[in-house]
């Protein structure tokens, strides 16, 4: 799922400066999960934003949002007197939640309060990794299910590269294993290291031609 | 006139090539003192591009200035600036200049650079580039259109044989044998058993490729523990490290170029490979004594 | 309609002097939603009962509130009164006025203790009814392993009435029984025989177990016997899986055939076809294991056994000769009176063999002098290692292990022999615990835990005191992967959706999981946000540098209580909140308790390594760290938010901390 996380609260404090009244509107999908913007994380910046204001000696009035799932325009219209309501909105939504927040409130400045990272998975609680670029040339029947296009620093697709650690790390994270060193293991594993050896021809990187759209076949 | 690199590798039996780093500015003063005193003592002379991803003055450029003062220069093309079309455009351009020999690399990541936030392009990875160098050989491009005047270059690339693990890169250089190549330039050895086992496998798959072990002086034992922790690929066994270590205040680079020499003359003597590419970026002014201790004079 | 709230105050028979409870009386009178308040000397008392029960019916009392001693120590009978007058007995809160009030601080307190009770009064009017219901419990038990302490815990639950599988992975029973006849003295052919004859015992051999789902009193196993996989179902599970040994040998000694183990030793000294006795034996122990006292035990018989056999000549290293156990000092006695030599030493004995015989050199400590001895045989030192499967049935069954890999997490509470999972338990050497004696005890203990869990077949529960909103949880798995105690699972809601299920037979109600839920849809009846800051709402307009101090009711709650009895006095600005974990409280709370106007919030739990629920103040200190960044980037630094752990019966620990507290809290300006 979509991995955020939150802003610097430098940056916010600076988004939400001229603002006197404002609203967190949170997201109960990726961003509640990844513990960057559920209805808890709501509360907690709410709480931080108060207590700034406080310690600056001046005045802010914070309200506290959560919708379901911030890119489904029905959704996000439950929240509109809300938003009537205020001046400006942080949203901790992905940047699609963010964009239909303000698409759906053209008058109101909508900020986001966090950084729409990867599309990733939890390794454990609290500690996620990406795992896919979202390419729209999927090939991971290629590779023994280990993504390269993100998980090898460099997405190669012939790889390792030369620049391999000791003990099958990544070149620039020595916290990092390499992608291909790990493709290997999980093809030899299988009884498949013929598919690594085969010659892979350069991507199609325009398979997705951004801004990507999807139509499905039937209503 | 040198003779052409490509001659050289068929006849030659121990063949020498070396490195020089351009500078960072438009200046090619220092890279015309390197060259002046490289070109004739070496079989052919590498450039490298934007090496560990810091901006400099290209390879193709310095390429040029060797050509022109009679030197065989060997362009290095890495996949991380340039996109597909950037790389073909680039390549008809270095060889309507007589430059013709490449070789072929993936590139370092823009995080060891100085220039951290650029966009990292990798449109092609080394072994695609080896293709994409054979099919503009046979006169098309990579989408199949008919080139209006062929290139030939002579191919080389890179391999590691003290990679960790070593199955994987194992793979990849049976990739990059199959696509075709006339020369492999490794990384650094330190451990020439390392340098005979990569050479035997390379034999089972391609008895025609020449294999020159890259020759990398280390001046110090702290520089020599600096690359192992630091820098991937690189294994400089302890016995190496002590004999730096038992070497006196200030005679760190004259250790470093006799441990060099002596290498250098045992693959020759044993035939581990076919040669040397000798790499001493910012002391190219030394290559010449290495290859004098080496007896390659 | 707003709920009608009724308040008892006690002045505990008068002893309780410095509050003026007239005008207190008064004051809290005029609270919102409270319709009587009572004044008594003597509320636990059972007239001071009786007065409560009527009054409650009276008054169409909804919710109680109940100023009076520690609710550590009355709680459970004021909860009674409430349920006789026809209230559900959660719907009690309690304001602790004298321990942590009256006899906490110097002076009046009035104010401080209207200030508890409307603390209480505003959690009171948040409070819900929490039901008891009954659940049948499966009252069968699986008893895995097949050695001393698994057949001793089975034929003694059969006693007790209740039926047992006994799960043993070889092939036949026994285990490491073979190795305690010679030293313990018993036949183990007689135990096997007695479990195989018993109707209430099924025997399992050749069996692994391939999965476990399921809490206490459902346990669904399965189990993987002659090729085929069953599933059963059991109230309990008890592990007595064992361990193994190694010798402690550098590789090169490993192949020698002059070194054994005990147990060669023994089938030597059995063996009437022996070719050659051995002259001089050598025996090792407490070196690199220090658990041993099974290895002295065996020592100490083994040379016995050999200086009667064969007349050898023995010498026994060691650092430290434990003797704690039963009848051991006695045969250490024996064995100097027979001509064993004892040799100690610091460190090790080097080892080498050299002409067919084993040379031992190390330096003697009474003597201060190294010695050499060569010996025929030296029965090596023996490290005690978890069992093979331990790791496999860690994860299995989802319970943490120690730090050198046995089963049972080395939390204080757990011991002797629980898990952090309910119905589930230890026994036996898989502890890492290898005295027999001590065994034997634990068996005991693991049967009477067995019995009072499972032989009524049915249990009595709290339903539904911590639950995940199925409309508002996002299925993150957090809490799942989190609970310490395994209580919770993926269960499908009634409209398909998977959410997070909280068993309440196997909840302990600690609160960790409502914490941690990023979508707050976890509510913990009592101890809730809204029960919380409610609590803070009521310490006034201005807070004047009180601060609030979150206080496990494990640790610093009674410790707070112990202060008090011990009338150590502490500054009076503290609002200690009862939590049933440190790790209950959240970043979100500290948050909105500083934004409430506190000037400093502190978070007291049990000391490290000694948590109830495992984890919890772990997380509790993480969390106070992180509320220290958060704090940070709104410029509220300055250490005003704290962690501290103590014991219960910590009383100056309590007040040590709460001193450093008030030092901070002085300078807060808030």
């Amino acid at each position: 799922m979509i991995i955020a996380e939150r802003k610097p609260m430098e940056e916010i404090k600076q988004l939400i400066a001229p603002y006197k009244k404002v609203l967190v509107a949170g997201c109960e999908t990726c961003v509640a999960v990844c513990w960057a913007g559920g209805e808890k994380e709501v509360g907690i910046l709410a709480s931080q934003l108060r207590l700034a204001r406080s310690a600056e000696g001046s005045e802010i009035s914070v309200l506290e949002a959560t919708v379901e799932r911030q890119c489904e325009r029905e959704m996000v219209a439950e929240i509109k007197d809300k938003v009537a309501e205020v001046d400006a909105v942080i949203s901790l939504a992905c940047g699609s939640g963010v964009q239909t927040m303000a698409e759906m409130f053209e008058d109101k400045p909508v900020f986001p309060g966090v950084n729409t990272t990867f599309i990733g998975m939890p390794e454990k609680e609290g500690l996620w990794v990406e795992m896919c670029g979202a390419c729209g040339d999927c090939f991971l029947d290629r590779t023994g299910g280990v993504c390269p296009i993100v998980r090898c620093a460099k997405g190669l697709l012939n790889g390792p590269c030369g620049g391999t650690r000791k003990g099958g790390k990544c070149e620039i994270d020595p916290d990092k294993d390499c992608a291909w060193v790990l493709i290997y293991r999980r093809l030899e594993k299988q009884g498949r290291l013929d598919v690594m050896r085969k010659y892979y021809a350069p991507k199609n990187y325009r398979a997705v031609k951004r801004p990507g759209k999807v139509q499905a076949a039937k209503a | 006139m040198a003779k052409p690199f490509r001659e050289i590798l068929k006849t030659k039996s121990f063949v020498v090539t070396a490195e020089c780093g351009p500078v960072k500015g438009s200046s090619v003063s220092k890279a015309m003192e390197h060259i002046e005193l490289l070109k004739d003592k070496v079989d052919g002379l590498n450039v490298t591009d934007n090496q560990s991803s810091v901006m400099r003055y290209p390879s193709l450029g310095v390429c040029l200035l060797i050509k022109e003062h009679s030197g065989e220069p060997i362009l290095q093309v890495t996949c991380r600036d340039r996109n597909r079309l950037a790389i073909q455009a680039d390549l008809l351009f270095a060889y309507s200049r007589g430059v013709n020999n490449i070789l072929c690399l993936t590139g370092d990541s823009i995080d060891v650079g100085d220039h951290k936030e650029a966009k990292q392009v990798f449109d092609l990875d080394s072994v695609q580039l080896i293709h994409l160098v054979h099919t503009m050989n046979s006169g098309k491009d990579m989408a199949g259109n008919e080139l209006d005047g062929a290139i030939d270059f002579c191919i080389g690339t890179t391999a590691t044989p003290s990679a960790d693990p070593l199955e994987p890169q194992l793979v990849k250089v049976e990739k990059k044998l199959k696509a075709g190549v006339s020369f492999i330039q490794t990384q650094a050895v330190y451990e020439l058993d390392e340098l005979r086992r990569f050479t035997e496998f390379v034999r089972k798959i391609d008895d025609k490729v020449k294999i020159l072990g890259g020759i990398v002086p280390v001046i110090g034992a702290k520089m020599a523990a600096y690359m192992n922790e630091n820098v991937p690929g690189i294994s400089i066994p302890q016995r190496l490290i002590d004999e730096l270590a038992q070497a006196p205040k200030g005679t760190g680079v004259a250790k470093g170029i006799e441990i060099a020499a002596r290498m250098i003359k045992q693959i020759k003597e044993e035939k581990i490979c076919d040669g040397v590419h000798i790499m001493f970026i910012g002391r190219e002014e030394k290559v010449p004594d290495i290859l004098g201790a080496a007896g390659l004079l | 309609m707003e709920t009608k709230i009724g308040v008892f105050l006690c002045n505990c028979g008068g002893a309780i002097k410095n509050i003026d409870f007239d005008a207190a009386v008064k004051k809290v009178a005029a609270l919102p939603g409270v319709t009587c308040v009572n004044l008594s000397s003597d509320l636990c008392l059972e007239k001071g009962r009786e007065k409560m029960m009527s009054r409650i019916r009276e008054e169409h009392i909804e919710k109680v509130a109940v100023a009076a001693c520690s609710p550590e120590f009355q709680e459970h009978i004021f909860r009674e009164v409430l349920e006789k007058a026809g209230l559900n007995g959660h719907l009690l809160s309690m304001a602790n006025i004298r321990e942590q009030c009256s006899w906490a601080h110097e002076g009046d307190v009035t104010e401080k203790a209207v200030e508890l009770v409307k603390m209480a009064v505003n959690r009171a009017r948040l409070l819900q009814p929490v039901e008891k219901k009954e659940l049948p419990v499966n009252k069968d038990v699986l008893v895995v392993g097949g050695g001393f302490s698994a057949i001793k815990t089975t034929l003694q639950l059969s006693r007790v009435g209740l039926r047992t599988t006994l799960l043993e992975k070889e092939t036949v029973l026994g285990g490491g029984i073979g190795k305690l006849e010679s030293f313990y003295g018993f036949d183990p052919s007689s135990m096997i025989r007695a479990v195989e004859g018993d109707k209430n015992i099924e025997v399992f051999t050749s069996a692994q177990i391939t999965a476990v789902e399921g809490e206490i009193g459902d346990f669904k196993v399965g189990i993987r016997k002659d090729g085929e996989e069953v599933f059963r179902k059991y109230g309990a599970i008890v592990l007595a899986t064992g361990y193994q040994t190694e010798l402690a040998l550098n590789s090169g000694m490993k192949s020698c055939p002059n070194i054994v183990s005990q147990e060669q030793l023994c089938n030597m000294l059995r063996d009437s076809g022996l070719e050659t006795e051995p002259k001089s034996i050598g025996f090792m122990f407490d070196f690199s294991d220090e658990d041993s006292r099974f290895p002295t035990l065996a020592t100490l018989h083994n040379a016995l056994e050999a200086k009667r056999k064969w007349g050898s000549e023995v010498y026994v290293f060691y650092r430290s000769v434990k003797v704690d156990s039963e009848g051991v000092e006695r045969l250490y006695q024996e064995a100097r009176d027979c001509g064993v030599v004892f040799l100690k030493s610091d460190m090790s004995p080097r080892t080498s063999v050299e002409n067919g015989r084993v040379r031992i050199e190390t330096k003697d400590v009474f003597l201060g002098e190294d010695i050499t001895l060569a010996c025929d045989v030296l029965v090596a030192e023996e490290l005690h290692l978890p069992a093979k499967e331990a790791g496999t049935l860690s994860s299995l069954l989802n319970i943490r292990r120690d730090s050198r890999g046995f089963l049972q997490d080395e939390n204080v509470h757990l011991y002797p022999v629980g898990s952090e999972r309910k119905g589930i338990f230890f026994v036996g050497g898989c502890r890492g615990d290898l005295d027999l004696g001590r065994v034997l005890v634990d068996t005991s203990s693991v049967v009477m835990n067995v019995h009072e869990l499972l032989s009524s077949g049915k249990t009595l529960v709290d339903v539904e005191i911590v639950k995940a909103d199925p409309q508002k949880c996002v299925a993150c798995l957090t809490c799942i992967r989190v609970c310490p105690h395994g209580a919770i699972q993926l269960v499908r809601a009634d409209n398909s959706k998977e959410v997070a299920g909280i068993s309440d037979l196997a909840c302990y109600a600690c609160g960790i999981c409502a914490a941690i839920c990023p979508a707050k849809a976890i509510k913990f009846k009592g101890y809730g946000d809204d029960e919380i800051l409610a609590q803070i709402e009521a310490v006034g307009e201005s807070w004047n540098g009180r601060y609030v101090a979150f206080c496990c009711e494990h640790s610093a709650y009674p410790a707070a209580d112990l202060a008090g009895k011990l009338r150590l006095h502490y500054p009076e600005n503290s609002r200690i909140i009862r939590v049933p974990c440190a790790g209950q409280v959240d970043v979100f709370h500290i948050l909105k308790t500083f934004e409430k106007g506190a000037a400093a919030v502190v978070v007291m739990g049990c000391e490290e390594g000694a948590c109830h629920h495992i984890t919890g103040n772990t997380r509790a200190k993480e969390r106070v760290k992180y509320s220290e960044t958060l704090l940070k980037e709104v410029s509220l630094d300055g250490g005003r938010v704290r962690m501290f752990n103590l014991s219960p019966n910590a009383p100056h620990k309590f007040v040590k901390a709460v001193n450093e507290i008030a030092k901070i809290t002085k300078e807060s300006g808030r």
